[in-house]
């Protein structure tokens, strides 16, 4: 063979001066043969463990169900959203007013300003349009996480509090005689706690040992630690929607106390003649307090 | 709750890499470690998940193997050997590389979200200042998991999962088919991994973010000027807290003191910043923050969907016939069944079925 057919980086080594540096060449392939394997075998291990369609780690189970939902062709990656929850701050001197029917929201809008009429005096108040931000596109991509693992097995009717569950276990995963090292984060998950290390060996450690038995209580448990795979925002956008039926009342002076003001308004912006109709709800935050109102999604 | 790993010849995950001394007695041989995948793989397994078996690592054992009986062999071709075999592993290794990099794209969330309804629900008394300071918005997102229907196979959706049970145990059912007598077999259905997690976007009602800010001064007194045209009420400002100003990518944080403002400057869609004489317009934006909680990959299971099989050669080519006719023969509880909540079934193409919570 010639030295030509060589890789470039060794050619100062095959020099074909004794058999000193030839053994040395020898040796320093074999070495770079074996971290190639290695790193050969890291890929092979991380596009296996990759989450194609099926991971080949233990993960928690979730019931699922066919609804009817298909398409024709080939398959696309779906999701459900659910359980949308918005809150939005109140200022001290605000009310939130809900109606039955958006067009009368519509209506009661088209003045910037009411004047509410009380027992002989008139309250100037501003009205303004509900907004609320919503998410309109979402992407997200899982990898696998070095520094977590996930921790399951737990007994069913396990009577500890997720606070108390969240402790024991950092306790025990956070000795370095039980293997485990620095408890970075923690988090209750549906089937399982993810644990994050602040290095990286401990958690691929605790995976090797893969079982532990874990004091929770009054009993030991046998618990079970796999990789974790983590998922990374790569978009998210946030659009203002409107809430048609809701219209925020502002600057209201500090006259009446809470019960009272509630019913004025309500009264005041039921009446038709000012544009008003079927109220459903009326929100008040007196002058100096404050107020979190809650919009949740219909469906879920 | 865990799945249990497929028992395999390996004791766990993460193989101990072969030391350079292995190399010289009997190789570790890098196929056992897809033993488990393919001992694994069943259902649904996408057929690109044949295990993989580098032409390379086959060469090298053989080599190492023989590295015994190679003292007598020449070291100069040894060398070359095994430098030949260390091109071909870098190769391999940026090929998987690669092909990494494409899959971890696959497994994605990408969604566009329509409109959703939302109306108010009720008070509550913020507990603290932060929650105060941003309108909150979370929502659960959580995979759809895809099922393909090949041709000949149908899904029914029972309302109980004891029946769903039952039938799957009884395993094989004979169902009239207009006038067709067919044999199904009942079967649960193998289904893929998905994703949940939680979004959380705090939109900010005290800060906003400036963006096209021309760079004209020297960063303190940009951020001088910044404040001042921000604090005019008159353009719609308030009273600013704090200005943060990144001249490189002319930008700039604003955080006023009242909440409030932020609100009244984004709607519009510039601002007014005063410069000597002139003035700018720059853009306003909100300032939100997104993470992710609760991330977590699970297992699909279904528990009252069943999957049926012995369709392929009917006569009758009309999907919703042969739907009614299976419905009907297991709706009845002398055929095993029960209440029906779908049916859906694959005769001329195959259909891609979705799975959700």
């Amino acid at each position: 063979m010639d030295s030509a057919d060589v890789c470039p980086a060794l050619k100062v080594h095959l020099l074909p001066t004794g058999s000193q540096t030839m053994s040395q060449a020898l040796q320093a392939l074999q070495e770079e043969q074996a971290r190639l394997k290695m790193r050969l075998q890291e890929l092979q291990r991380n596009l296996r463990d990759c989450p194609q369609d099926k991971v080949p780690f233990p993960v928690p189970e979730s019931p699922l169900v066919f609804r009817g939902h298909f398409e024709e062709g080939k398959a696309m990656a779906k999701s459900v959203v659910s359980h949308v929850r918005i809150c939005y701050p109140l200022p001290g001197g605000s009310a939130l007013v809900t109606f039955d029917d958006p067009n009368v929201a519509k209506q009661v809008l088209q003045q910037k300003e009411h004047q509410i009429n009380v027992e002989g005096f008139r309250l100037r108040v501003q009205v303004q349009p509900l907004e609320l931000p919503m998410l309109t596109t979402i992407q997200v991509s899982s990898q696998m996480n070095d520094q977590r693992v996930l921790v399951s097995g737990f007994p069913a009717g396990l009577k500890l509090s997720e606070e108390e569950l969240l402790d024991k276990l950092e306790i025990f995963f956070g000795k370095t005689k039980n293997g485990g090292g620095d408890v970075e984060m923690r988090e209750l998950l549906q089937g399982g706690v993810m644990l994050g290390f602040t290095e990286d060996r401990v958690a691929q450690h605790l995976c090797q040992m893969g079982q532990f038995m874990v004091p929770l209580g009054k009993q030991q448990s046998c618990l079970r630690v796999s990789p974790y795979m983590s998922g990374k925002i790569q978009k998210a956008e946030v659009r203002p929607q409107p809430v048609p039926q809701s219209v925020l009342v502002l600057n209201i002076p500090d006259v009446l106390d809470g019960p009272e003001l509630q019913d004025v308004l309500e009264i005041h912006f039921q009446k038709p003649t000012r544009g008003g109709g079927e109220v459903e709800a009326v929100t008040v935050v007196p002058p100096g307090q404050r107020g979190l109102a809650v919009f949740t999604s219909k469906s879920g | 709750m865990g799945k249990e790993l497929p028992s395999s010849s390996q004791g766990s995950i993460f193989p101990e890499p072969p030391h350079v001394d292995q190399l010289r007695k009997q190789t570790v041989d890098p196929r056992a470690i897809h033993l488990k995948k393919a001992e694994g793989a069943s259902g649904q397994g996408s057929p690109s998940q044949a295990p993989r078996v580098p032409a390379t690592t086959r060469a090298a054992s053989e080599v190492s193997g023989n590295l015994g009986a190679a003292l007598g062999r020449p070291r100069r071709k040894l060398i070359s050997e095994i430098t030949k075999e260390n091109i071909q592993l870098k190769e391999e290794i940026q090929k998987l590389e690669a092909e990494l990099q494409e899959t971890t794209r696959t497994s994605q969330i990408n969604e566009d979200i329509p409109e959703t309804k939302i109306k108010f629900t009720s008070v509550e008394n913020p507990e603290s200042d932060s929650e105060f300071s941003d309108i909150s918005y979370s929502c659960q997102v959580s995979s759809k998991v895809p099922y393909e229907l090949q041709k000949g196979q149908a899904l029914i959706t029972f309302e109980k999962e004891e029946v769903a049970q039952n039938v799957i145990r009884m395993e094989y059912h004979h169902v009239q088919v207009q006038n067709e007598n067919v044999m199904l077999t009942a079967n649960p259905v193998s289904l893929n991994s998905g994703v949940k997690f939680q979004v959380h976007v705090g939109v900010s009602k005290m800060k906003i973010n400036v963006t096209d800010i021309p760079d004209e001064l020297p960063e303190s007194q940009m951020r001088d000027k910044l404040e001042l045209s921000f604090s005019k009420s008159r353009n719609g400002g308030g009273e600013v807290e704090y200005v943060e100003y990144n001249k490189q990518t002319r930008s700039a944080l604003i955080t006023f003191v009242e909440s409030g403002v932020a609100d009244k400057i984004l709607k519009m869609k510039d601002y007014p910043l005063y410069i000597n004489q002139n003035c700018h317009r720059v853009t306003v934006s909100p300032y939100t923050e997104t993470h992710l909680k609760k991330f977590q990959v699970f297992s699909g299971v279904s528990k009252r969907t069943v999957l049926l099989t012995g369709l392929k050669h009917l006569q009758t080519t009309d999907e919703e016939v042969v739907e009614d006719f299976i419905s009907i023969h297991f709706q009845r509880e002398k055929n095993g069944g029960g209440e029906v909540e779908v049916v859906k079934c694959s005769l001329g193409q195959p259909h891609t079925a979705y799975f959700e919570e």
